[in-house]
């Protein structure tokens, strides 16, 4: 059985520019025969640099944009086909980059509720929903808190909180942690990984944190508006030279168990972690004392 | 050109009940030349900090000065200003506007008073020092990937000739080879001799890269050192919504697990050397 909750096939799209009289300026292809497919309860990452469509294609997972070519189909529904839309966005929620502009609720509870009620969720399941949500994300002690006097992690868990109070089965996160401090980040990411191990919702991540993108199932890297590379992680860090060509990097431990390897000592691929990295310079030395 | 400040303080809605504390009595002076980073979590007062010393924010209290002439004092030049301290905001590729990147860089130096031409010549070297390439200069600043609009926005504020640069979160946003092309635009400013100021939420980019690091708290320096001073205080950074570099984190895991790495060490190249010393 197919069990994929998004799929799109050989999707192109262009951004056409018109002058004043709707005559056509330049059209831009920004995706060009994409074929993406993300199995329900995965955890998958986008990486790719700027400009190379990433966003584009998150676009198009929601029904914001619609493919010039090519069909999307989320939970078994077409993209395209405009009745399905709120039921498509019900199913694919979305955080985007700034916490501050998907914000509008004056008390926290009510930015939380604004989906649901969106959605007619009759008021005493909307409370429920709510609670549950900000628990999810560990906000509820923040519930009658004013947004704007929380840090930028939590902003930005509020926001997920929003989206998870419309039941998604999949959420779409667009650089969610691209203007957070650290411990911001830390809890943006740990509250998707939640997500997805304990809720079982599919998350698509697009980052250009290396870091945050080793946890996933699968890797895709985008360049030029097509995908490029593919695979788990491990694959995907195994090949640096690559990422680099595409204005990508390594994770830290990766970067460092890398250049180790350049210098002559020999160490497995696809190091991701710091305590892999350890266990396989532990192994390495003890491996050396054998041979001596 | 030294900055300094003394018992620099901002409030927010100052001799209000809402006065809220965003600056609190930092005193400390930045001599010239000197790569600066400035870390904290997000509303620990950075931005407000920085817009102090550009001078955009009028201090509740305490003073500001440029080789010892307070700013805010009536014999200080404000024109001169601009040619003194350049400040790059969040996203300044927000604020590009002219209808080509020439154009645009040369409105700094125009607004100084250099006429067209000295203005475009002007703007032309600093486009170089960011390494745009002459050939985009009649482009519109729309027509540019995300990473060269931030460095043309750059350009802009480096064509003002300022003597100390500040940049709040200058590689936000931007994909990893776009986030060294900035911090090596920054360090051979700095080696060029311009004072540089960067904000950052990135531990690794300033302990790659500055000379002394300035970690804010509540409106105040939490810690002022060398990058590998500052992060051996890894647990209070934490405490305050900080993090070491990660590849301290990768040297602590080795030292556990019972190889003697050094664990102060903050970059990758020192870490590599280190535990390549140890393995071999």
């Amino acid at each position: 059985m197919d069990n994929s909750i998004i799929q799109t096939n050989q999707i192109s799209y262009d951004y056409v520019r018109t002058d004043e009289n709707g005559e056509v300026e330049s059209v831009h292809r920004a995706l060009t025969a994409v074929d993406l497919k993300v199995s329900a309860g995965d955890f998958i990452t986008i990486l790719g640099h700027n400009g190379s469509g990433k966003s584009t294609l998150a676009k198009h997972l929601n029904a914001l944009l619609v493919p010039t070519e090519g069909t999307v189909i989320v939970d078994g529904k077409d993209t395209a086909d405009e009745e399905k839309i709120l039921e498509i966005r019900q199913c694919a929620g979305m955080i985007f980059q700034n916490p501050d502009n998907q914000i509008i609720g004056t008390v926290v509870e009510e930015d939380v509720a604004f989906g649901p009620e969106n959605m007619g969720v009759p008021p005493k399941e909307i409370a429920e929903r709510v609670k549950e949500s900000l628990i999810t994300v560990g906000m509820a002690d923040y519930a009658e808190a004013s947004p704007n006097k929380l840090s930028g992690g939590q902003k930005q868990r509020v926001s997920i909180a929003g989206v998870l109070a419309m039941h998604p089965k999949c959420i779409i996160m667009d650089e969610p942690t691209a203007m957070l401090d650290p411990q911001g980040r830390k809890e943006v990411i740990r509250a998707a990984r939640a997500l997805n191990d304990v809720e079982k919702i599919t998350i698509i991540l697009i980052t250009h944190y290396m870091e945050e993108a080793i946890y996933s199932d699968r890797i895709f890297v985008m360049d030029r508006g097509k995908i490029v590379m593919q695979g788990t992680p491990k694959e995907i860090f195994s090949r640096p030279e690559e990422l680099k060509k595409y204005r990508m990097s390594l994770p830290q431990a990766t970067e460092v168990a890398y250049r180790l390897k350049k210098e002559g000592i020999d160490l497995p691929d696809g190091i991701l972690e710091k305590k892999e990295l350890a266990k396989a310079c532990v192994e390495y030395l003890a491996k050396k004392k054998q041979e001596v | 050109m030294e900055l300094k400040c003394e018992k620099l303080t901002y409030e927010y809605d100052a001799g209000t009940s809402m006065a809220k504390r965003a600056v609190d009595e930092i005193s400390l002076t930045i001599p010239s030349g000197q790569f600066v980073g400035i870390v904290g979590h997000t509303g620990s007062g950075k931005t407000t900090f920085v817009q102090l010393l550009d001078g955009l924010l009028k201090p509740t209290a305490g003073v500001v000065s440029l080789d010892g002439v307070d700013i805010a004092s009536k014999g200080f030049d404000r024109r001169s200003m601009r040619s003194s301290v350049g400040i790059v905001f969040q996203y300044p590729e927000y604020q590009l506007f002219e209808s080509t990147v020439l154009k645009d860089v040369s409105f700094g130096p125009k607004n100084q008073g250099l006429t067209d031409e000295e203005a475009a010549k002007a703007a032309a070297e600093a486009l170089r020092k960011v390494g745009i390439e002459e050939e985009v200069f009649p482009s519109s600043p729309f027509e540019l990937s995300g990473g060269q609009r931030r460095r043309v926005a750059i350009a802009g504020v480096i064509a003002m000739e300022p003597k100390i640069l500040i940049l709040d979160e200058p590689t936000a946003g931007l994909d990893p080879a776009g986030r060294e092309e900035i911090l090596g635009l920054l360090s051979n400013l700095w080696k060029d001799g311009m004072t540089v100021i960067l904000v950052s939420h990135s531990m690794e980019d300033v302990a790659r890269y500055v000379e002394r690091i300035l970690v804010m708290d509540r409106g105040k320096i939490f810690l002022d050192g060398a990058p590998r001073e500052v992060f051996s205080h890894s647990e209070e950074l934490e405490a305050i919504g900080l993090a070491a570099p990660e590849v301290s984190y990768i040297l602590k895991a080795l030292k556990d697990a019972g190889i003697d790495v050094d664990p102060t060490i903050t970059t990758v190249e020192e870490a590599v050397k280190e535990i390549k010393r140890k393995l071999c």
